[in-house]
């Protein structure tokens, strides 16, 4: 099933300008490994010791989810976004 | 701004400004149509004003010499959300070269001041001399094109900056302000006044609740030249919104660029105020004048604590649905919102609370407030503050000022105090003159004598590549807790190709906070600004203005030895720090011909 995955510019800028992807995944975090596994670039930004990177905010359907709450099940049609939560202000 | 451009290409000289110069020695205001020289000069902001001031010699920021100069972008009071920036530009009585000259810089603020001015039909202000005594410059609308007068000022002084603008909302109906407070008054003593702008919100509710030009002492400028404030008055002036426009405006407003921004019911993280703890969970938060402790005090002051204290509420300048302001009310007995309190962005939240050792809620929106009342840059005041604390630990024998140490928040208080009054001119001219009294220069908080924000310099390399303002104008300063990488590759190519581009919004009239990408901001100028031009146009010239920052940083003096960052990050590296520490003296200089071998080849080029 299709789970639609979206970034900021920083993960664009590594892997060719490419602002979304369509991956399989049965959960929000095997969604996010069919990622990396994709694009390797991306690895070290979103894992870091084999979990999130803390500065990492997820949203599944625009809820954001907990950091334990990367086990969440995927639908076809779902969409993740990830973004960085540390902004200067 | 007048575009005689009608397709086949797009040239800046069918463009042009109105710009209003005022000489205060002699009274006299000239209005006049100008023709664009290059395209930084359309989109506006320090991308034109630098190239006025890269045109003068100004050897001290107070000579007559120095103009003021108040602009607006292409896309200021536009129909594109955040399109709401004024620019105000000089150069600094704080910012300065070991060779004592000054350094042109810039500042921005939001609120609805820059927006009626637009409306009015003036694009630009440049202001001469001094006026011998206080005045406002109210600019106005009339059927035949702006007016802009000189008015007595007298009964403003003294007054904070809220009770003016207040008090000018009661003078001059459909009118926005920009005003300086008593540490503008009190120039001579303080360095780093702010100006502050009214928002609407402010206008309406009574409530003290206005933005801020804060960084490098623009307000100082404005009170050294003796304007008290500015007045446009204008009637609000909105186009038919264009269908991309509204669909960009939906993307600001519920895209990703504004999720930090938000509230979590509109599918954000709560504001600037959520990198409390996201820093703390690598020991990266600054504490005790950028010393994390690595214990677990700056708690106390993260939102989900102080939700349970105070009704938290988000607000907006003026209609933007990012609503970005994190305003905090008393919360009464039955849980409904009283008073006003202050306004929480992460800056000045930790730079005059958890970075001076204090951990008290109430004392931190205390301290917050009275620095905005006095008109004051909350990153020098507070930056420079840490830096009299950490003195008086290290010096307890013979401690400087009222002997304040970290945590002491009576004594913190009549600091911000006498230096808003313009009574502690030791403080108020900042940490770099302070530190260099003191002999202690290690641990002063700056990079070319401006202040550091609230990220530890350990982590961002970049710091000194920023032209006005650490983190507002050089987008280096997550980038290790973001990505961790510590190569020397990766470290130019941030500064050189990506850092830089954080200075964008400081032509283009939006706020940063709206995380506009450049696809965006190119449609915005090509809708809202009929602009035929590129994205490699719009990234160019950006690149130009930036460029021409450091170029005048040259003209002014700056040599190599003086892009570097404080030298305790050298010398003493924090290990509570859990991020990798490898800013070394090696790295650094590295770094350094690395960056300049790519910057110095393009400035020549200009």
């Amino acid at each position: 099933m299709s789970i639609t995955v979206s970034f900021p510019a920083l993960f664009s800028e590594r892997i060719g300008g490419v602002e979304s992807v369509d991956l399989e995944g049965d959960t929000v975090e095997a969604t996010l490994r069919a990622l990396t596994e994709r694009y390797a670039e991306l690895g070290s930004l979103v894992w870091k010791s084999l979990n999130l990177n803390p500065v990492l905010a997820v949203f599944l359907n625009g809820r954001q989810l907990k950091s334990d709450e990367l086990d969440v099940k995927v639908r076809a049609g779902d969409e993740i976004t990830i973004l960085s939560a540390l902004e200067g202000g | 701004m007048r575009n005689s451009n009608n397709g086949g290409g797009f040239d800046p000289q069918k463009v042009w400004y109105t710009r209003c110069t005022i000489d205060l020695n002699t009274r006299s205001i000239h209005i006049e149509e100008v023709p664009c020289g290059n395209l930084e000069d359309v989109l506006g902001g320090f991308g034109r004003s630098f190239q006025m001031l890269m045109t003068r010699d100004v050897s001290d920021a107070f000579s007559s010499n120095n103009p003021l100069i108040v602009n607006t972008g292409l896309l200021t009071g536009s129909n594109v959300m955040t399109g709401l920036r004024t620019y105000f530009s000089s150069y600094s009585p704080l910012k300065h070269s070991n060779k004592g000259l000054p350094a042109a810089i810039w500042s921005a603020g939001s609120g609805k001041f820059g927006s009626k001015m637009k409306w009015a039909g003036i694009d630009e202000i440049v202001i001469e001399g001094k006026s011998s005594s206080p005045v406002l410059i109210v600019i106005e609308e009339q059927p035949d094109g702006p007016a802009v007068a000189l008015s007595p000022a007298e009964s403003l002084l003294g007054m904070d900056t809220h009770k003016k603008i207040l008090a000018l909302h009661a003078e001059y109906s459909d009118a926005h302000f920009a005003v300086i407070g008593p540490a503008g008054e009190n120039y001579t003593g303080c360095y780093f006044a702010a100006v502050a702008m009214s928002t609407e919100n402010e206008l309406k509710s009574g409530d003290d609740k206005c933005r801020f030009a804060g960084r490098g002492g623009m307000g100082t400028i404005m009170g050294s030249k003796n304007i008290i404030g500015f007045v446009a008055r204008s009637a609000d002036k909105h186009t038919k919104l264009a269908p991309e426009t509204k669909e960009l405006n939906k993307k600001i407003a519920q895209g990703p660029g504004s999720t930090k921004f938000r509230e979590a019911n509109k599918g954000g993280l709560g504001g600037t105020w959520s990198n409390f703890p996201i820093l703390h969970k690598t020991h990266t938060l600054p504490q005790n004048n950028f010393r994390p402790n690595g214990d677990d005090t700056p708690t106390s002051l993260f939102r989900e604590t102080l939700e349970d204290q105070f009704v938290i509420k988000a607000e907006s300048c003026y209609r933007c649905g990012i609503n970005c302001h994190k305003n905090i009310y008393e919360k009464k007995s039955d849980g409904s919102r009283g008073s006003f309190r202050a306004k929480f962005d992460y800056e000045p939240l930790n730079l005059l609370a958890t970075n001076l050792g204090v951990d008290d809620p109430t004392t931190a929106w205390q301290l917050v407030q009275r620095g905005d009342n006095l008109g004051m840059d909350s990153i020098s005041l507070g930056t420079t503050i840490g830096y009299v604390l950490d003195y008086n630990e290290r010096h307890p024998d013979k401690p400087i000022m009222n002997g304040a140490t970290f945590g002491d928040a009576e004594k913190i208080m009549a600091l911000v105090e006498d230096t808003g009054n313009g009574q502690l001119p030791e403080l108020g001219h900042g940490v770099k003159r302070l530190s260099e009294q003191c002999g202690e220069t290690s641990y002063a908080m700056h990079v070319k004598g401006l202040e550091l924000p609230a990220y530890i310099p350990e982590t961002n390399p970049g710091y000194p590549w920023a032209i006005a303002g650490g983190h507002m104008t050089m987008a280096t300063f997550m980038a290790l807790v973001m990505e961790g990488d510590t190569s020397m590759d990766y470290w130019v190519k941030a500064i050189t190709q990506k850092g830089l581009y954080q200075v964008r919004d400081d032509l283009l009239g939006t706020c940063k906070f709206g995380g506009l990408s450049q696809k965006m901001a190119v449609a915005a100028l090509q809708v809202e600004g009929s602009l035929d031009i590129s994205l490699e146009e719009m990234m160019a010239a950006v690149r130009r203005a930036y460029l021409r920052g450091l170029a005048i940083e040259r003209k002014q003096g700056y040599e190599d030895s003086e892009y570097t960052l404080p030298d305790q990050v050298f010398e003493q590296p924090n290990p509570n720090v859990q991020t990798e520490s490898f800013v070394t003296r090696e790295f650094f200089a590295e770094l350094q011909d690395k960056v300049w071998a790519v910057f110095n080849k393009e400035i020549e080029a200009l």
